[in-house]
């Protein structure tokens, strides 16, 4: 490791890196707490198969996945290879488990080149052992597939212990892999060995149903929610009418580094009708729109990610909204009809449940101060208390 | 049901000759199915915009049955003057009002309130039994009579600031006459009653009277036995009989027109003088005390003669102090309302032209509500010189020379058109603010 020199390419931005600390805060965490999850579950089930067969090969492909795209790397190997291979994987599995244990993580948001002796290649994770870090490519780690991820955090968990009292750099040449690289290829063998193990004996798929969690951490969010009446008859006359068609469309744009804070707009579209007298209908329609900024705090930042609700969030929206309303009135043999508007501040509190495939449930309640007069009715709304909403959020 | 009605008339008719042939020198009379028997104008269902002597109205007030409350217009510029609400809103409500006075009469069951225009109100604590169905009113004068369906004859004292200042009530039965047919105030101030005669005990002969009451001293605290008061020389015994029909004429005080069996009459009150025309077998189609009062006469019930517009038709009407006929041989249907104004020369006429009850005998513009239209004749030659549709639904009224319409709206709309310019005018949603 002492010659991996690690750069971190800027491409256009600010070279950042963040920890992971294992509670979704932050895109790809889920993926790479699974893929951990996958990893330790793997060498249990491998070191129950030792018990169960002794004589049991792990640097081969299983025959129902001989067209995994994994199985390209151990198809090239030679014989002496495989055995090697599966030698050297009975005897890391506990280095293995320890390693997926003990080894902290850094994202890293921009490209990392590995420097070494032959030159420069781009890569998508880089282990430093004596640091007990491993550096991964945040993007291209998430855009990986499910056994890709586990296939590359095996090979660099790899990295991170000695075999045979060497520790295990790429370059370097071992045992049957006499050449430069060698290691590299054992360890890309022994890891996608394991993963192909673990996806023949379903630990694999155990923990897959994670994923499809829905993520907080998505940039863009779609709303639609129930209406919320901003206007209300104080008096309860006869012309109150129950706002009872409608719907409000949010889409919001969540800062990925801010602090959780996000920019929203909102569009509302809303409509009652109502009989009243002997042949009179009353039509009351509202437009909002409303623009602001929103604030997010998680309500179970300590709960492991793999309990349903460790994502829930609360979200604050200030917001500037500007509301329009039409008051008809029509009994078949006249009409009237009256327009006014409204310009307001307005609050939304609302609780984030995140359900599956990053759909959310929401829920809250919002706050405005509209004043509303109908003059050719002499009628006066206004919105003196909170209301209820209820929605379904899209993230992506 | 309409042929059976139809068939009760032809019935009827027949059994009217058939007695008559029984009865040598009653005269070949159908009976008056219509006959009014009234003291005044009757109530119909909607409201009554002026009294019968008044001048032309400018302003009305209006029952309007879709809110419950009563409206006030002002029909030449248009628009909606005040909203009032009415005691048991529920019930029928009759409206007199005098477009100078600065109250309305309102009457329902049971109930007479003057209704200040300013909005205050000044009810009466008079209880009757009955349901108003006609009423007299000399606004100049502020007499009230209110006839009600169980006979009973209500006089009160309105004064000028709208206060009830007298009452009294009285049942039909006058002195040992006979009991009350119809009657009017007459122009001289007097109420003029027909009575219906007690037969003579001693012969049997039944004699019909014509008398004048004094109002002034019969709602007077001084009229102790509380018994409507006239003078002797206000009593006429009268060879007309069945006299169903009495009508002031307002350009002269002292006649009464009167309609009586078999007879059209027009009597002096002072001089007693009565000159009367022959009515043959003729029905009443219309009484009518507004302006000038007229009986209109058809010759036949027949319907199917009626339907095609082959009706011949006599008006009966006084000017200068005589008696006097107009005839139709073909015109329209079925007579709604009809107003005659001599000093103009014109006969106003509200009709149906649509047939669908087929007794539309002395009905009113709001006893039918399709098919209507509006006909201003010219009196000395009968030409037609407007004719204009009547909006369906709408509760209709004669007001001077506007056409009044109130239409079925919660919300409120009114049409005034104004019939020598053919102009319409509409005015609408009065009632938004009182919705609420």
């Amino acid at each position: 490791m002492k010659w991996i020199l690690l750069t971190f390419i800027c491409i256009g931005q600010m070279t950042l890196a963040s920890t992971f600390i294992g509670n979704g805060g932050q895109t790809g965490d889920v993926e790479l707490a699974v893929s951990l999850k996958q990893v330790r579950g793997a060498v249990e089930r491998i070191e129950a198969l030792k018990q169960e067969d002794p004589h049991k090969r792990y640097c081969v492909c299983p025959e129902n996945y001989a067209d995994h795209n994994l199985c390209e790397i151990i198809q090239k190997l030679t014989e002496d290879q495989k055995q090697y291979c599966d030698k050297f994987v009975l005897t890391q599995l506990q280095k293995l488990a320890r390693a997926s244990q003990t080894t902290q993580f850094e994202w890293v948001q921009s490209t990392m080149v590995n420097q070494n002796k032959i030159g420069e290649r781009v890569v998508d994770a880089v282990a430093q052992k004596d640091k007990k870090l491993i550096y991964i490519d945040q993007e291209k780690f998430v855009d990986l597939t499910q056994s890709k991820r586990m296939f590359l955090l095996t090979h660099e968990l790899f990295h991170m212990d000695t075999f045979d009292g060497k520790n295990l750099d790429d370059e370097d040449p071992i045992g049957p892999f006499k050449y430069q690289y060698g290691i590299r290829d054992l360890l890309n063998a022994a890891a996608a060995g394991i993963t192909l193990t673990s996806i023949d004996e379903t630990v694999f798929q155990d923990y897959s149903k994670y994923l499809s969690q829905s993520r907080s951490t998505r940039r863009h969010w779609v709303s639609l929610m129930s209406a919320s009446t901003p206007l209300q008859d104080d008096r309860s006359t006869r012309f109150k009418t129950s706002m009872d068609h409608g719907a409000r469309f949010s889409y919001q744009y969540q800062f990925p580094n801010l602090f959780n804070f996000g920019l929203t707009m909102h569009l509302q579209n809303q409509s009652g009708e109502k009989s009243i007298f002997t042949s009179t209908r009353i039509k009351q329609k509202t437009s909002t729109k409303a623009v602001g900024i929103t604030y997010r705090y998680f309500l179970f930042n300590n709960l492991d990610p793999f309990n349903h609700f460790w994502n829930t969030f609360v979200q604050f929206e200030i917001l500037t909204e500007r509301l329009d309303t039409d008051f008809n009135m029509d009994d078949g043999y006249t009409n009237e009809e009256s327009s006014t508007s409204s310009t307001s501040p307005a609050a939304r509190i609302s609780v984030y449940f995140p359900m599956k495939h990053d759909f959310w449930i929401n829920t809250g309640v919002s706050f405005s101060d509209h004043k509303a007069y109908f003059q050719e009715f002499d009628y006066n709304l206004t919105s003196n208390g909170p209301t209820f909403f209820l929605g379904a959020a899209y993230g992506f | 049901m309409a042929f059976n009605q139809t068939k009760k008339l032809l019935l009827a008719a027949a059994t009217a000759t058939v007695l008559s042939a029984c009865y040598p020198g009653a005269g070949n009379v159908v009976p008056d199915y219509k006959a009014e028997n009234l003291i005044g104008i009757p109530l119909s269902k909607n409201s009554k915009l002026q009294s019968s002597t008044d001048e032309d109205s400018d302003k009305v007030v209006v029952f309007d049955k879709t809110i419950r409350k009563v409206h006030h217009f002002d029909l030449e510029t248009s628009q909606h003057l005040g909203l009032f609400d009415v005691e048991q809103p529920e019930e029928d409500h009759f409206l007199i009002y005098n477009s100078g006075s600065n109250y309305f009469i309102d009457m329902s069951k049971r109930h007479v309130t003057v209704q200040m225009l300013s909005g205050e109100t000044n009810k009466t604590t008079t209880k009757f039994v009955g349901t108003p169905i006609s009423a007299s009113y000399d606004g100049k004068q502020g007499y009230l009579v209110v006839y009600d369906s169980q006979q009973s004859v209500l006089i009160y004292k309105i004064d000028p600031q709208g206060r009830l200042v007298k009452q009294f009530v009285s049942g039909p039965v006058v002195d040992t006459l006979g009991t009350i047919q119809a009657g009017d105030i007459a122009g001289n101030g007097k109420l003029v009653l027909s009575i219906r005669g007690n037969a003579d005990p001693a012969t049997g002969t039944v004699t019909d009277y014509i008398i004048a009451v004094d109002i002034e001293r019969t709602i007077a605290d001084t009229n102790t036995q509380k018994i409507l008061v006239f003078d002797a020389a206000d009593k006429t015994a009268m060879t007309l009989t069945e006299m169903s029909w009495v009508a002031p004429v307002p350009s002269s005080p002292n006649l009464v027109m009167i309609r009586s069996s078999g007879k059209i009459s027009l009597m002096d009150l002072t001089t007693k003088a009565i000159s009367s025309l022959p009515t043959d077998d003729w029905v009443v189609e219309k009484y009518s005390k507004i302006k000038d009062p007229h009986i209109i006469f058809r010759k036949t019930y027949d319907f199917y003669s009626t339907m095609n517009g082959n009706v011949e038709r006599r008006m009966y009407y006084v000017e200068n102090g005589t008696l006097k006929t107009k005839i139709q041989t073909k015109n329209f249907n079925y007579i709604l309302n009809s107003h005659l104004d001599l000093r103009k020369g014109q006969w106003n006429v509200t009709k149906a032209n649509v047939v669908k009850e087929y007794d539309l005998y002395n009905a009113y513009n709001n006893d039918f509500f399709q098919g209507r239209s509006f006909t201003r004749i010219r009196l000395n030659d009968l030409l037609s010189i407007i004719d204009t549709p009547i909006d369906d639904k709408a509760t209709v009224e004669m007001a001077g020379d506007y056409l009044f319409s109130l239409f079925p709206s919660d919300m409120g709309k009114a049409t005034t058109l104004d019939i020598e310019s053919n102009k319409t005018k509409t005015i609408k949603n009065f009632n938004i603010k009182y919705m609420k």
